[in-house]
């Protein structure tokens, strides 16, 4: 039998028997298959092996990710049996990028699947996009959409936690779900204010804050200045706590230059999202016994 | 300490490093991790994206006990890590790599759980066992503000919990069916019967159940009566001195029965009687201590305190409970709590009292092993 023979069979028979979601997966796995002499011929120089060339995947960028999205959780890519060590001595860089920070083991079971990135909640990418489905009602947040295929390795029904592989245009800005390039020294922070404006006022009543004056007794680091301040007693101030691990380091005296890194760091923060006070523990520390333990 | 932060505009958190010397990756010296990227395609690539959650979960700041609150009780959160910094409020989640705003569901983000109800104490034990704390004597301050939040009282942090959320009027009385997966050590001042009182990670045995009907608890008031707690009383969490004596009071019929040590395994509590098999039958419950026994203290008597629960029903299913007791064991004319036993009971042949058989868990000690009723004082 030669394969349009075959080819012809799984359009005629087999697809009578087939879901309509089944039938979905296998046209558009059969449209984003490609010979690994046509990846030869777009790329002299590429160096993917065999397997991982196997899929054209220019046609799983955003432009094209709602028509794998909907109606499908997951669909398999191809089977990755070997283990990450194995991975990482390939030199294919698509199989060496699977293994980074990752450790497992052969299985036969494991696939790489490829499902949409909305919401990166794989039970949500069936469902309306723009409806919060617990309440039934519009959400702010949800006034888009942005669908983008994403990569995982999965064996049987577990996912490999802690990571997930975004695939994206490298030119082109496309509207929907668009991954930014971090600078590991450089913070936008007025990315950071946008979030805080954004849950102020969108957000209300869920992340409103209790109505209250200010705790008795409050002392806070007024990064303005460089010093612990008693709060005024009239006016209730607005102000960021810290929340950190303290690891045995001691603050050796109120000079700000000899602060920990970390308490150093959240002042400049508390700066740059707008705000002057900054709640410390161990530079308020003093007010802690004089008794601020029962107003907590 | 807990109003501090849930009365803050915004909390930072600092998930990354061990110490307060690693910094804020991004703000100044400490540099972030590079994104991996790969070019696929002329015009695709491929990037990794790390899962905000399970770095936080992974983070050392999750590990420690005082942080747990002070994620817990924060509303809007600005978390640093070496990947990327991320907002979490009670309705969104916003990270630095993604250009468009995601949306996590209330109780989606397991490393700040949300919406704690009464059913979630469990949750909350589960987790904050497992933290670390510098001073073992913080067990309680460093918990008080979201125990505050769970419950409207808590003795020594054993909860007391409405019956609904609607109701005010009746209240159900202690939980005390924590116990530890392993022996933990014993921290001092608390009393024996709370699980503040040892280290270790634990569990309840029966986590959706809190109404354990057959015995009357009462606590001693800061004013030294007792009172039970289904009506309010005043919560206490101070430290005990050495010696302090009795803190709680039970009534109920209480089985006696005996403890036998076992090499590598868990220890067995013997009830000498079955209810159903015949006269020559003990059976037996696996013991999980809330410390390890001291070698010299005899272990013939114990008593043991039936925890028996209402039928849970989720609405379409209804089931029975393991069957669990709390061991008291004697000292002078009190009793302190040594630890919980459950789950399938074993059979105690007499003829030869090595042969067990795991049975069935619905088998029950023989009444003729349980007093009438009697009250008994508890440190």
């Amino acid at each position: 039998m030669d394969s349009s023979a075959g080819l012809s069979l799984l359009h005629s028979e087999a697809l009578v028997k087939m879901s309509k979601t089944e039938v979905r997966k296998a046209t558009m796995l059969e449209r984003i298959r490609r010979p690994y002499a046509e990846y030869k011929n777009a790329h002299p120089r590429g160096n993917l092996c065999h397997r991982c060339a196997s899929v054209n995947w220019s046609l799983l960028l955003p432009s094209e990710a709602s028509y794998y999205c909907e109606g499908s959780t997951s669909f398999t890519l191809f089977g990755i049996p070997e283990s990450s060590q194995e991975l990482s001595a390939s030199s294919c860089p698509f199989c060496l990028f699977l293994s980074f920070n990752h450790s497992f083991g052969k299985s036969s079971k494991r696939i790489l699947g490829a499902r949409c990135a909305c919401g990166n909640e794989p039970w949500r990418s069936d469902c309306d996009h723009s409806v919060d489905r617990y309440r039934g009602v519009f959400h702010p947040d949800y006034d888009w959409m942005h669908h983008a295929l994403c990569l995982e390795l999965m064996t049987g029904e577990q996912h490999l936690k802690g990571s997930l592989h975004i695939l994206q245009p490298t030119r082109t800005a496309t509207q929907g779900f668009r991954l930014r390039k971090i600078d590991p020294g450089v913070i936008d922070y007025e990315i950071l204010r946008q979030w805080l404006k954004r849950c102020q006022r969108h957000h209300s009543p869920n992340c409103d804050l209790p109505f209250s004056s200010n705790i008795p007794g409050l002392r806070v680091f007024d990064c303005e200045v460089g010093k612990v301040v008693a709060a005024p007693e009239n006016t209730a101030i607005r102000y960021i706590a810290l929340s950190y691990v303290w690891g045995g380091v001691k603050i050796p005296n109120n000079d700000q230059a000899d602060f920990p890194l970390t308490i150093s760091d959240a002042i400049t923060v508390t700066l740059e999202m707008g705000y002057k006070y900054l709640w410390v523990d161990q530079l308020v520390r003093r007010c802690l016994k004089d008794g601020l333990y029962s107003a907590g | 300490m807990g109003r501090i932060y849930a009365e803050s505009e915004l909390v930072i958190v600092a998930a990354a490093g061990n110490s307060s010397d690693y910094g804020l990756p991004g703000v100044s010296t400490r540099l972030r991790q590079e994104q991996r990227r790969l070019q696929l395609d002329t015009d695709v690539e491929m990037i990794k994206t790390i899962d905000p959650d399970t770095t936080l979960t992974r983070s050392a700041w999750a590990s420690r006990g005082w942080t747990h609150q002070e994620g817990y009780l924060a509303k809007r959160r600005l978390v640093f890590t070496d990947h990327e910094v991320f907002y979490v409020c009670d309705v969104g989640l916003y990270q630095e790599s993604v250009q468009r705003p995601g949306v996590c569901m209330k109780n989606r983000f397991a490393g700040f759980p949300k919406d704690i109800s009464e059913f979630r104490v469990s949750n909350f034990l589960v987790n904050y066992s497992t933290r670390k704390l510098s001073s073992e004597g913080d067990i309680l301050d460093a918990c008080i503000g979201i125990l505050g939040k769970l419950i409207d009282y808590n003795f020594w942090g054993i909860v007391a919990v409405p019956i609904s959320s609607s109701s005010t009027a009746r209240r159900l009385p202690l939980s005390l069916r924590w116990y530890n997966i392993h022996p933990g050590s014993r921290r001092e001042g608390f009393p024996t019967w709370s699980w503040i009182a040892t280290t270790g990670p634990k569990r309840l045995s029966s986590p959706y159940s809190f109404h354990d009907r057959n015995f009357a608890a009462e606590i001693l008031t800061t004013h030294g009566l007792w009172m039970t707690a289904e009506r309010p009383i005043q919560s206490r969490y101070d430290t005990l001195p050495p010696g302090y004596g009795p803190t709680l009071r039970l009534t109920a019929s209480f089985y006696t029965a005996s403890v036998v040590t076992r090499l590598y395994e868990k220890p067995l509590v013997v009830f000498p009687h079955a209810s159903v098999i015949g006269d020559d039958t003990g059976i037996a419950f696996a013991l999980y201590l809330d410390a390890k026994l001291p070698d010299s203290v005899p272990l013939r008597t114990v008593k043991a305190l039936h925890l028996e629960s209402d039928v849970s029903t989720n609405g379409k299913w209804s089931y029975r409970e393991n069957l669990s007791f709390i061991i008291f064991q004697p000292v002078g004319a009190h009793y302190r709590r040594i630890g919980l036993a459950f789950s399938a009971c074993s059979i105690l042949r007499k003829v030869t009292p090595l042969e067990t058989d795991i049975v069935s868990q619905y088998v029950t000690p023989h009444p003729d092993c349980r007093s009438d009723g009697e009250v008994i004082y508890v440190e």
